[in-house]
């Protein structure tokens, strides 16, 4: 009986959250800091992501931001292809393929002329590359670091692809110029409330959505395998499969942070998939509580937040990573359930 | 040794090599349908290597194993245990961070497919089984409690609701009252006798008293051979299983 009251109590503050995410533009009248506040959410997004795999799960993925990167360069070709004439080459050609000598799009980039292949892609693409990963890493009983250095290698070597193949991808430069991203007569424009208002609507859904099955019984198995992978499997379960799937919700969830995050920031860059980045994911998870999907996303936000403030501050221009540092010593020595510890109820 | 063809469980000549070290060679072993059967030896002597290459942990490299009238040899873990057997490890393994009502939770015996599961939630019939079991095992007070919080004693009856739970046909117990106070190892007794009626046990165990309490018949394994098989009273009288146990100060005292 007491889990049915926590368990309304919980949906009631996420919607109370999330509400209150959606008044923020009648406080903040600056456009910079409106679409500051827009990216900060996408990192929140993609704490989530990391927090499903390692907080629930166990699967400490070091390459979650690979998942965020791809889903960020879906939008950006499709953003990209929509751009007008006068930014590109003959026959609507990306202008940096003009300047690498492409004369003809190439066939990888003519469904992305259609904005819902390009939504649809940005959450594909990652997660068949979670089916993948996951095959090979769970087929094979890999644990522990293993996990996290074969996550990493994964997401090292498509950012080098990205960056090789200059001609497709933009390489070092990335996809820039894009697009608004526009449905019909709705445009989103990235500076004001309408994008920022889109990307509150996406995070409230995907907020519930992990919710949900964090409380679903799937959910729990997540945490069984967390706690004693072997004993689930003697329990009959599938233990590849399970993991296989939350690394797959995970991709998922960080695709759409990805797309977001491009849709604010205008542009996709390979440094949305590289090493410091995913590395940033996990301090957020572990300030926050990566056993709690609120926590981990609330981590994010003000980590990230912190980090813009103190950056743009003059006191703390040359200091404010050191800051950070602390922050993430501390919180380590002394929150090892990060914030989300401080309220959780001990269940003694 | 029973007619081998109507054993639940039946080992055939079966070799485990770990680099080398035989830990099981040329063992032959059935138990068949309602009995428990207490598995017994010195230290090394394979018994839990025997529960292993059962339940799959371990691959053998020569024979076979039937269960039921299937070949399980080498089969992966979640298929021998969608068959019907369970497993009691040796150290406790329990769900430590969830607590003991989700522990038993996990293992209630219903859908295992991840797709039913993600769209599957609490409802009052689990809580009805559930409580049930906790009953069962004595751990009724305690279901809100988190299972790393549990006693030595009430972790190895959580792991035992666990696997009886999934109503498996046959049950391996690697040593299930080790760590126990004598209070909580009678229960125990009680427990498997409880258990007894209705499924097939294979116990490892070091404890003579214990075993004496619950078996009828019992195998003395020695460096990775079956060395005696029979009544309790004979095995502890037995000259070849005493010589095992060095010393020759009989099983009792090991």
């Amino acid at each position: 009986m007491m889990k049915t009251n926590i368990f309304k109590n919980i949906f009631f503050l996420y919607g109370i959250f999330c509400f209150l995410l959606f008044l923020l533009p009648l406080l903040v009248d600056d456009p910079f800091y409106l679409n500051k506040s827009s990216t900060y959410i996408c990192f929140g997004l993609l704490a989530v992501s990391l927090s499903l795999s390692w907080g629930y799960t166990g699967i400490l993925n070091l390459g979650n931001a690979v998942f965020f990167g791809l889903g960020s360069y879906c939008m950006a070709m499709s953003l990209k292809l929509k751009t007008d004439a006068v930014h590109t080459g003959s026959g609507g050609l990306p202008d940096f393929m003009v300047w690498n000598n492409v004369t003809e799009l190439p066939w990888f980039w003519e469904p992305f002329y259609s904005l819902s292949f390009g939504i649809f892609a940005g959450i594909a693409v990652p997660v068949i590359l979670a089916v993948i990963l996951g095959y090979f890493i769970f087929g094979g009983r890999a644990s522990g670091v293993y996990v996290a250095i074969i996550t990493l290698a994964a997401m090292i070597v498509v950012y080098l692809l990205i960056m090789d193949q200059q001609a497709y991808t933009g390489g070092f430069n990335g996809i820039t110029d894009l697009s608004t991203l526009k449905f019909g007569k709705l445009e989103f424009d990235a500076y004001g409330a309408s994008a920022y208002n889109l990307i509150v609507s996406v995070m409230t859904l995907v907020l519930f959505l992990t919710l949900i099955i964090t409380k679903s019984r799937a959910g729990l198995i997540f945490q069984a395998i967390r706690d004693d992978e072997n004993r689930v499997r003697f329990l009959g379960y599938n233990v590849g499969v399970y993991k296989t799937a939350s690394l797959c919700i995970s991709a998922g969830i960080g695709g759409v942070a990805g797309m977001l995050y491009t849709i604010v920031m205008e542009f996709a860059s390979p440094t949305f998939l590289s090493v410091p980045l995913s590395l940033s994911v996990v301090i957020w998870c572990a300030v926050g509580g990566r056993q709690s999907i609120f926590g981990s996303f609330i981590g994010a936000l003000i980590i990230t937040s912190g980090q813009g403030l103190l950056s743009e501050s003059e006191t703390f221009l040359h200091t404010w990573t050191l800051i950070m540092g602390l922050i993430f010593i501390l919180s380590v020595l002394f929150l090892p359930k990060g914030l989300a510890g401080i309220f959780s109820r001990k269940k003694k | 040794m029973q007619n081998k063809e109507n054993n639940l469980i039946q080992l055939n000549s079966v070799e485990v090599n770990f680099d080398g070290f035989k830990a099981v060679n040329e063992f032959n072993f059935g138990v068949s349908a309602g009995e428990l059967r207490c598995l017994i030896g010195p230290n090394g002597a394979g018994k839990t290597t025997v529960l292993d290459i059962i339940c799959g942990k371990t691959k053998s490299s020569k024979g076979n194993i039937i269960f039921n009238g299937e070949d399980i040899t080498n089969k992966e873990e979640f298929i021998i245990s969608r068959k019907g057997v369970g497993r009691k490890f040796q150290i406790p393994s329990v769900f430590k961070e969830l607590t003991v009502k989700e522990n038993l939770y996990v293992a209630l015996n219903s859908s295992l497919s991840f797709f039913n599961n993600i769209i599957k939630f609490f409802n009052p019939l689990d809580q009805k089984k559930i409580d049930e079991i906790a009953e069962f095992v004595g751990l009724k007070d305690d279901l809100d409690k988190q299972a790393q919080f549990l006693s030595h004693g009430q972790t190895q009856w959580l792991e035992i609701a666990l696997v009886v739970l999934k109503d498996p046909s046959l049950i391996l117990m690697d040593e299930p009252t080790a760590g126990m106070t004598n209070y909580e190892t009678s229960q125990t007794v009680e427990l498997f006798n409880k258990l007894k009626e209705s499924h097939t046990l294979i116990v490892v165990e070091h404890d003579m008293g214990f075993v004496k309490e619950i078996s009828d018949i019992v195998s003395v394994m020695h460096e990775g051979k079956l060395l005696a098989e029979g009544k309790t009273k004979e095995i502890e009288n037995n000259e070849k299983v005493k010589e095992a146990y060095l010393g020759n100060k009989g099983i009792t005292n090991a």
